[in-house]
């Protein structure tokens, strides 16, 4: 399916804004991001499996509450980073 | 950024990336370079005095979380740790916010280096920063708790009135609050806002308090004495 990658993490992706990976729940298809693109996972999740903070992904424009979240192979995925702070 | 042999530089972390200054031969003038890193808060960086090419940057990715940055090519190029400070897994479990602080380790271990974290932890990397694990002889330590759980209304404006602040306080207070020693095994020291020090003589396996009902501790350094 497609994920589509917020810019802070172009750097993990070769600056592709969006890509290709697979799972059956959200947790899977970032464990496959983190296959593909080592380190990605750590950035959007933390050693305790919790979705960082200041990061939200929606699937199909709907939130993602959380990581157990079914997935179908068309559906579309948008990581998301907040903007605050100064 | 790339830094001469026989320079002074100066190495200036910064909530919005990392600058370097060097100087001139007479050090009356300094250059400005960077930013490397830009947008990320940069809490520590390092030149390994073991072997003066290697640097680590403690670096907050905005609200990506922590890692470490390394280069072995004094600042050429960098390489992400491909395994940061992390606590383990655990119901109820805590996640690091940030280093704060990056000792190397004795110089008879090259790429031996501990970072302190926040909220309160000891890492230890024995690959050159590349994966780094939990000093289990601190984490493990049976006043560990005590330093690290916070009662509610227990709090100052500067940190907890007990234990290890938190955590905005280490960016006030306990970044200068961990030190090292040349011996060998190689001590780790620990400065705690409640007033203790304590002291590790063997790499952070066992840890002593050696001071105590000491005022809210800023900084801790260690000095060889000649």
């Amino acid at each position: 399916m497609t994920v589509w990658i917020p810019q802070p993490l172009f750097s993990y992706t070769k600056r592709q804004q969006k890509v290709e990976a697979e799972g059956s729940t959200l947790a899977e298809l970032i464990e496959d991001l983190d296959r593909q693109y080592r380190g990605i996972r750590f950035r959007i999740v933390d050693e305790q499996d919790r979705l960082r903070p200041h990061v939200k992904c929606f699937v199909n424009r709907e939130q993602a509450k959380c990581l157990d979240l079914p997935l179908a192979a068309t559906d579309e995925v948008h990581i998301c980073q907040a903007l605050s702070g100064g | 950024m790339e830094i001469e042999t026989g320079e002074v530089a100066l190495f200036v972390s910064t909530k919005k990336g990392f600058w370097c200054l060097r100087g001139d031969a007479d050090r009356r003038s300094w250059s400005v370079e960077g930013p490397d890193f830009l947008g990320h808060i940069v809490n520590h960086t390092l030149l390994d005095p073991r072997d003066r090419h290697t640097l680590l940057v403690a670096a907050r990715t905005g609200h990506l979380g922590p890692t470490i940055f390394r280069s072995s090519d004094r600042g050429k190029s960098w390489q992400e740790a491909s395994q940061p400070p992390a606590f383990p897994k655990q119901e109820g479990g805590r996640a690091v916010h940030h280093v704060f602080c990056l000792q190397p380790g004795h110089a008879s271990q090259p790429g031996v280096w501990y970072a302190g974290t926040s909220p309160e932890g000891l890492f230890r990397s024995e690959d050159g920063g590349d994966t780094w694990a939990p000093v289990s002889g601190l984490h493990d330590h049976p006043r560990y708790p005590d330093w690290t759980v916070l009662e509610e209304g227990d709090g100052t404006p500067d940190g907890p009135i007990r234990g290890l602040p938190s955590d905005q306080a280490w960016y006030t207070v306990l970044r200068q609050a961990m030190s090292t020693d040349a011996h060998d095994p190689l001590g780790v020291y620990l400065g705690v806002t409640c007033g203790e020090v304590w002291a590790s003589i063997d790499e952070g396996e066992a840890w002593s308090c050696v001071a105590s009902h000491l005022p809210f501790v800023l900084a801790v350094e260690a000095a060889e004495l000649g």
